[in-house]
């Protein structure tokens, strides 16, 4: 059942490339306002899944719906309402600057000049710059300004950050973001840099290996996951086996697991095994996603 | 480990061994065919139709010249060098770089005029020389490999540089002719021709691959200081398509014409003008820019120009909120916005060529015997048939190739390709067949119209399975195929008017010239490009 609230509704999607499967029976929803970040490994689907909403590729099996409508089936109606940054950025290099944000204005009514010209000189573009001579950095940043001048509904990133420097990085990508969300519009960005994820995203999707490892709230995730270290009387040559352990690390006495579900549960399970719980804290995101990559067999990043 | 001749050889191979397959197969068959029809015929005959043989052969040349100088991957217009630029990474001296490419040309070009020589002409009974014509093709490759892989530093140099100087060891060969001078000068000639060109294709090279590049500073501060940042917003978004796809390819077919046509407009100021002369030397510049534009749908076909992926769609131009018509639309306007520059720029170019040769007094002698011998409608009713229908075909060359590059998969084109050779081998062997048995003629004349109702049957046939995908695909609103319809069959029927008021019908059948419009003009691959585009950009 499609929630309406929802600006994104993918289910069963499948996808191949020949005997790869790029996505497998992926399931996700992205509700209206969200920061969702889609979080995997190189070659974990993020691009081919990012690729099915902007109507690039042709769902094999299962469904795509962005706003209520197939993106394949009507793509003016959902490209309309999308600001889109493509991971390779390829703006076309023979324009400059100026005719790349005049040829982009018309294809959107709510294009606001002002603020497509204060995003420019805040990213520091000289409007007659061909895009063949810009930096990569440069490039996203030109990417960046056609995408979000039209303040689309849904902002879709992909690998947003790649090429950019760690200060453009930080204060220009995550206060762009930010006021987006804060204007009620959505965001879907894809990410290899899970800190950066963490930073901006309030939702967040795991793609391991082409299928979702978790989908939701990202505090629900990390509210749900426990690092701890645990201690035992005599040395142990492995870890012991321990309900909801995804990932271990240590030797000796003292191991360290990276545990998913109640905090109660999983310390009377460590009791159980004769051990005692010497250390916990919520870890990051970094270290869910790794542990969760890893308990799923593929390789974290 | 391979050793660099033997590498680059098998990187060349390796990439083009179908084409250069074809290519050898295509010459061998011709060689053949030549040698077996010379059999049944008499001596000036044979001489005849063996230039009719050289056609194809020459075909193949220009196509090993491209293979050997790299230029499938090429932006002629660019100002960088076309020499592939992985290649100057590896671990091998430029004079291997560039020294074997230049020899594998020279000696694939030089020997297919050798065999042409050797196995066409000379048994045809045209003794020719053998070698100074092979050193002369040689050194044409290496001047040509010599442009392409010089780095220019600015755009557009190159074809300018190509104009003025990379035809001049044939040009100075034809105007040693006309001085009657004799063999051994010629192989000098050639051989100095040589000379120059593989210096200047190192030279070339090596600068390219040092980085060493013009700078056109000024030029760049003038661009810069003169390119407008506050241009008015497009209307519609189908103008700013319409102009990103001029910008795109739009302006190669006007500047193939600029550059290539004052050429062939030499004649007029050389020649002794006589009205049929006059009259070839026009309609000759007439029909070039009709096979310029073959060559410029190129352009069109390429829809990613600035990517390794040339035929695949960009997700830049993907993702534009439009619709599949609406994006194929952009194109064929933009296309015919080409076509009408590029005429304005050939009646203005033939105008002055005209005016100041002089031969604008024999042109207006030609046109008051035409009008004292035919009525005025008539004589105006066939100017502006021949005119449209030059446009249209020019329009038609331009975007016959569309809908391979549409369709956006390497494969496609591949196979087109393939078909197309096939179909033209063939084609070739069945008239130069028909050529030497002249019995079957009368035959050839009964069965042509019924051939001629088949290709328009397909051709429907084709456009209405088009239609009806597009409909099942809502890719086209039916009001849309309902303007299409309506304009398609106003200009086919004018250009019917116009022709059977020209034509009389015992020159040609009403139903024939019916046939050859519908034919001529673009239908079934017309309606089919939103379909192509639309598997291109919903993968």
């Amino acid at each position: 059942m499609t929630d309406p609230d929802d600006v994104i509704e993918v289910n069963t999607l499948t996808r191949r490339f020949g005997s790869k499967v790029a996505l497998d029976g992926v399931s996700l929803s992205v509700p209206r306002g969200a920061v969702f970040g889609l979080v995997g490994a190189n070659g974990a689907g993020k691009t081919t899944l990012i690729r099915h909403l902007l109507g690039l590729l042709r769902a094999q099996s299962g469904t795509v719906s962005v706003f209520g409508r197939d993106p394949v089936a009507d793509p003016v109606g959902v490209l309309s309402r999308i600001g889109h940054l493509a991971e390779d950025n390829d703006l076309p290099g023979w324009m400059t600057i100026a005719e790349l944000m005049r040829y982009t204005e018309a294809f959107f009514p709510n294009w606001d000049r002002d603020f497509a010209d204060k995003l420019r000189r805040d990213f520091e573009l000289d409007p007659r710059a061909k895009v063949k001579h810009l930096s990569r950095g440069q490039r996203t940043r030109a990417g960046l300004v056609v995408a979000l001048a039209y303040r689309p509904e849904l902002l879709v990133l992909d690998e947003p950050s790649s090429g950019l420097d760690p200060i453009v990085r930080r204060d220009i990508l995550g206060a762009v973001i930010k006021t987006v969300a804060q204007e009620g519009r959505t965001v879907v960005f894809s990410s290899h840099l899970l800190d950066e994820v963490e930073r901006v995203s309030d939702h967040v999707a795991l793609l391991v290996r082409g299928r979702v490892a978790y989908c939701g709230p990202l505090d629900d995730l990390k509210a749900g996951h426990h690092r701890m270290t645990v201690r035992f009387n005599e040395d142990r040559p492995k870890p012991p086996v321990l309900t909801g352990a995804l990932a271990w690390e240590g030797g000796g006495p003292e191991w360290t697991a990276l545990c998913h579900g109640r905090l109660p549960d999983l310390r009377a399970a460590a009791e159980a095994v004769g051990g005692c719980v010497v250390d916990q804290h919520m870890p990051s995101l970094d270290e869910i996603f790794v542990a969760r990559a890893g308990a799923a067999g593929g390789s974290p990043r | 480990m391979m050793s660099p001749p033997v590498a680059i050889a098998w990187t060349i191979w390796r990439r083009h061994r179908w084409g250069l397959s074809a290519a050898a197969a295509v010459t061998v068959v011709v060689l053949v065919v030549a040698a077996v029809l010379r059999s049944n015929m008499s001596p000036g005959e044979a001489l005849a139709k063996s230039a009719i043989g050289f056609m194809p052969l020459l075909i193949v040349a220009f196509y090993v010249i491209a293979v050997f100088s790299y230029g499938f991957d090429l932006d002629v217009a660019g100002g960088g060098s076309c020499f592939p630029a992985r290649q100057f990474t590896l671990p091998l001296r430029t004079a291997d770089l560039a020294g074997w490419p230049i020899l594998y040309g020279a000696v694939a070009v030089g020997g297919l005029l050798l065999a042409a020589a050797g196995l066409l002409f000379r048994p045809a009974g045209l003794d020719i020389p053998l070698i100074w014509p092979a050193v002369l093709a040689a050194a044409q490759v290496a001047w040509i490999q010599a442009l392409l892989w010089w780095p220019f530093g600015l755009q557009w140099t190159r074809p300018v540089v190509g104009v003025v100087l990379v035809h001049l060891p044939v040009t100075g060969m034809m105007v040693a002719q006309k001085l009657d001078v004799s063999e051994s000068f010629f192989l000098a000639y050639s051989v100095a021709c040589l000379g120059l060109a593989v210096p200047a294709a190192f030279v070339g090279v090596s600068r390219a691959r040092g980085g060493i590049v013009p700078q056109w500073d000024w030029l760049s501060a003038l661009g810069r200081a003169t390119a407008r940042t506050t241009a008015k917003p497009f209307r519609s978004a189908l103008r700013a398509q319409m102009w990103f796809e001029w910008r795109r390819f739009g302006k190669t077919l006007p500047l193939l014409v600029t550059l290539v046509l004052p050429l062939s407009l030499l004649g007029l100021f050389l020649e002794d003008n006589t009205p049929p002369i006059l009259a070839r030397s026009l309609g000759l510049a007439l029909g070039l820019t009709v096979f310029l534009a073959g060559m410029a749908g190129e352009s069109v076909v390429k829809n990613n120009p600035w990517s390794r992926e040339l035929y695949a769609i960009s997700s830049f131009a993907a993702t534009r909120p439009m619709t599949c018509a609406e994006l194929v639309g952009a194109k064929l306007r933009a296309a015919a916005k080409a076509t009408l520059v590029s005429w304005i720029v050939v009646i203005l170019l033939i105008a002055a060529a005209l005016v100041l040769s002089g031969t604008h007094r024999v042109l207006g002698e030609m046109i008051d015997a035409w009008l004292a011998a035919r009525p005025v409608g008539e004589v105006i009713a066939t100017v502006v048939a021949v005119g449209a229908i030059l446009v249209l075909l020019t329009w038609k060359r331009l975007i016959e190739s569309l809908l391979i590059g549409m369709a956006g998969r390497e494969w496609v084109h591949r196979v087109i390709i393939f078909i197309g050779v096939v179909i033209a081998i063939n084609f070739l062997i069945a008239a130069m067949w028909l050529l030497i048995h002249p019995e079957y003629h009368e035959r050839v004349r009964v069965v042509g119209p019924w051939l001629m109702a088949l290709a328009v049957a397909l051709k429907l046939l084709a456009a209405a399975l088009a239609v009806r995908a597009l409909r099942r695909r809502r890719l086209v609103s039916d009001r849309t195929l309902a303007a299409f319809a309506f304009a398609w069959l106003a200009i086919a029927a004018t250009l019917f008017g116009l022709l059977t008021w020209v034509i009389p019908g015992e020159v040609v059948a009403t139903t024939a010239i019916a046939m050859g419009i519908v034919l001529i003009m673009p239908l079934a691959r017309l309606s089919a490009m939103p379909l192509a585009l639309a598997w291109n950009r919903h993968r």
